[in-house]
């Protein structure tokens, strides 16, 4: 059986307990091992403040996995996804066609993919500032599009 | 032919210049620099992109737009 690489970013809904994420986290490692995929990494990027409302909430959990496994499986898991209520978006990326599961076992695939904090999309700690008003939690004075870092000075439209 | 045209400077794709970055939707801080304020793509003829990575930019920020890491509409 040809297994690809693929890579599935969940986005759960923000009231979703622990236990319901690890239900779930159970579930789809359950679908992917039914296909005798390989679960390569599962991370809990936890409540990030969403780019835009989904499902009129302000922020969502996220799950990622990184996983190899035959092509059959990915529409078994998406279609299991659709079904489960709490979540509210996903998205799977094929990272590798017709992969070498040992090697990528090997190969260190575990390291964190968890997206750099930004100040933005994030949300800092969730004791600061009432969790409510979360839109206008961004400090005074903090720059709204983060600092400037090694790219050269954004040119002005002519 | 009062065409002022501004000395411009030959810009350099960065991802061309160092390859080891590697675009990757999942990265919303680099993305950012690729997008306007508003939230749209930041044309080639201003970011410097080469075609190739152009594209793959693009791609990239829809996905990112997709998993709610970067806005399709921002700001006022």
């Amino acid at each position: 059986m040809i297994h690809h690489e693929y890579e599935t970013t969940v986005i759960v809904h923000p009231e979703t307990t622990d236990d319901d994420m690890n239900r779930l986290g159970e579930r789809l490692l359950g679908i992917v091992g039914a296909y005798e995929g390989t679960m390569l990494l599962k991370e809990d990027w936890g409540l990030r403040k969403l780019a835009y409302p989904i499902r009129k909430q302000p922020r969502g959990r996220y799950l990622y996995m990184d996983f190899a496994s035959p092509a059959s499986c990915i529409g078994e898991l998406e279609r299991v996804l659709r079904i489960e209520s709490g979540v509210m978006r996903f998205l799977t990326v094929r990272l590798g066609e017709d992969v070498d599961v040992e090697a990528l076992k090997l190969a260190g695939r575990d390291k964190s993919r968890k997206p750099a904090d930004d100040g933005e999309t994030t949300l800092r700690d969730e004791r600061d500032g009432d969790r409510e008003d979360e839109m206008d939690d961004a400090p005074a004075g903090r720059p709204i599009r983060g600092p400037a870092t090694g790219l050269d000075d954004e040119p002005e439209e002519d | 032919m009062n065409r002022t045209r501004r000395p411009s400077r030959k810009k350099v794709c960065r991802f061309c210049a160092d390859k080891s970055t590697p675009i990757d939707y999942k990265d919303p801080r680099l993305l950012k620099y690729f997008v306007t304020e508003r939230g749209k793509i930041v044309p080639r003829r201003i970011s410097g992109n080469c075609a190739r990575h152009q594209r793959e930019m693009a791609v990239a920020i829809k996905r990112a737009r997709h998993i709610a890491l970067l806005p399709y509409v921002a700001g006022e």
